[in-house]
C-alpha cells in the first residue's frame, strides 16, 4: 500500500476551494511571525506618537512592515513628504520585481481580477508562490493568505499599540529587530530553494555591504540587486547548459 | 506634526504602493519569454530583499548579529518560520538581559 504524497506535491490548481484550506494551513507558521511582526510595528508606532487610527491605517493599506518601519521615523514637523515618497518607492521596488517574476503563474486570470488581487501581494506570499512544487490555483491561493495574512497583521498591530505601555523602552528596543530577524529567515528560505542560487543573494548582500557606505541608497540598491541576479542567472545558464 | 500631514503621508504611501505592486504583473507582460531573461527576473527580486536586509542585520550589535546568523541557519534547516523567528527573539531578549547595551 502506497502512503499519500507529501502534502506541497499534491496538485490543488483546479480546485480553488482545496487551494484555499490548503493556503491557510500552509501560511499559518507564517502568519503567527507577521502577528509577531505586527506587534512590534504598533509598539514602535504607539511610542513614536501617531493615533491607533493612524497606526491601523498604516497596517491595513501598507502590509509592508519593511516600509512603515523606516518610514514611521520620517514622521516630523514639517512632515517630509519627498522623502518619504522616495523611501516608499525604494523599499517597495521589490514588490514590482516579485510581480514580474510572479506573473506567468497569473497568466489566465483576468486583468480585472488580477491587479485588485496582487495590490495586497507580500514577502511571504511570493516566497511560497515562488517554490513551482506548490501547485495551486493562483487567485485562490493569494486571496486566502493574504486575508490571513492581514487578519494576523491588523491585531499583531492593535495589541502592539495597546500593549506598548508594558513593555519598557529598551525591551522594545530590542523586539523593534525582529522585523530584521523575520525577513532574515525569509531570504534564508529562500536560498534553499533550486530556484534561488545561494550565490546570487550572497553576492547582492556582500555587494550592498560594500557600497552602502560609499553610495546613497538609491544608487547601491539597485547596483547589488543587478549585480547579484547577473551572477545568479549565469549559474542557472551554467547549471542547465548539456 | 499635524494629524492631517499624518493622513496624507499614510495615503500617498497606500497609492505608491498599490502601483508598486501592480506595476511589476502588467509590465511582465510586454516582456520576453526567454528563459535566461526570465531567470534573470525570477531573482532580482530575492536579490533585492537580501540587499536591503543584509547590511541592516550586519550593521546591529554583537546581540543582534548573532541572532540573525542563528536565524538563517534556523530557517535554512528547518524552512519553519515560526520557529526561526521564537529562538531569535528569545536571543535577543536573553542577551539584553545578560548583557545590557550589547
Amino acid at each position: 500500500m502506497s502512503s499519500p504524497p507529501p502534502v506541497a506535491s499534491r496538485d490543488f490548481s483546479q480546485d480553488r476551494l482545496a487551494t484555499a484550506y490548503f493556503g491557510l494551513r500552509k501560511s499559518f507558521g507564517f502568519s503567527i511571525g507577521i502577528f509577531i511582526f505586527g506587534g512590534l510595528f504598533g509598539a514602535t508606532a504607539s511610542s513614536a506618537n501617531i493615533s491607533f487610527a493612524q497606526a491601523m491605517a498604516m497596517s491595513g493599506f501598507l502590509l509592508a512592515g519593511s516600509v512603515q518601519f523606516p518610514t514611521l521615523a520620517l514622521f516630523a514637523d514639517p512632515m517630509p513628504f519627498a522623502a518619504i515618497a522616495m523611501v516608499t518607492v525604494l523599499v517597495a521596488s521589490r514588490f514590482t520585481l516579485m510581480g514580474v517574476a510572479l506573473e506567468p503563474r497569473f497568466r489566465k486570470i483576468p486583468r480585472w481580477q488580477l491587479w485588485p488581487a496582487v495590490s495586497v501581494i507580500t514577502d511571504p506570499i511570493w516566497v511560497m508562490l515562488s517554490d513551482k512544487t506548490v501547485k495551486v490555483e493562483p487567485l485562490a491561493f493569494l486571496l486566502a493568505v493574504s486575508a490571513q495574512f492581514i487578519l494576523a497583521w491588523m491585531l499583531g498591530t492593535a495589541l502592539g499599540y495597546h500593549g506598548a505601555t508594558m513593555l519598557d523602552a529598551e525591551l522594545r528596543q530590542v523586539l523593534a529587530f525582529g522585523g530584521t530577524l523575520f525577513l532574515v529567515g525569509l531570504i534564508s528560505i529562500l536560498a534553499r530553494s533550486s530556484a534561488t542560487p545561494l550565490s546570487a543573494l550572497a553576492v547582492a548582500g556582500g555587494i550592498a555591504i560594500v557600497l552602502d557606505p560609499l553610495l546613497p541608497k538609491a544608487l547601491s540598491l539597485p547596483l547589488a540587486t543587478l549585480i547579484g541576479a547577473s551572477v545568479g542567472a549565469a549559474m542557472i545558464a551554467r547549471r542547465q547548459a548539456p | 506634526m499635524s494629524d492631517q500631514d499624518i493622513w496624507i503621508a499614510i495615503a500617498m504611501m497606500a497609492v505608491l504602493l498599490v502601483i508598486m505592486r501592480i506595476l511589476g504583473f502588467a509590465l511582465s507582460r510586454l516582456i520576453s519569454d526567454n528563459k535566461q531573461i526570465r531567470a534573470f527576473l525570477e531573482l532580482l527580486p530575492a536579490c533585492a530583499l537580501a540587499a536591503t536586509i543584509v547590511p541592516v542585520a550586519i550593521a546591529g550589535t554583537p546581540v543582534q548579529i548573532g541572532a540573525a546568523v542563528l536565524c538563517a541557519l534556523i530557517a535554512w534547516f528547518t524552512r519553519n518560520i515560526l520557529l526561526t523567528l521564537s529562538i531569535g527573539l528569545s536571543v535577543m531578549l536573553i542577551g539584553s538581559f545578560l548583557a545590557p547595551g550589547l
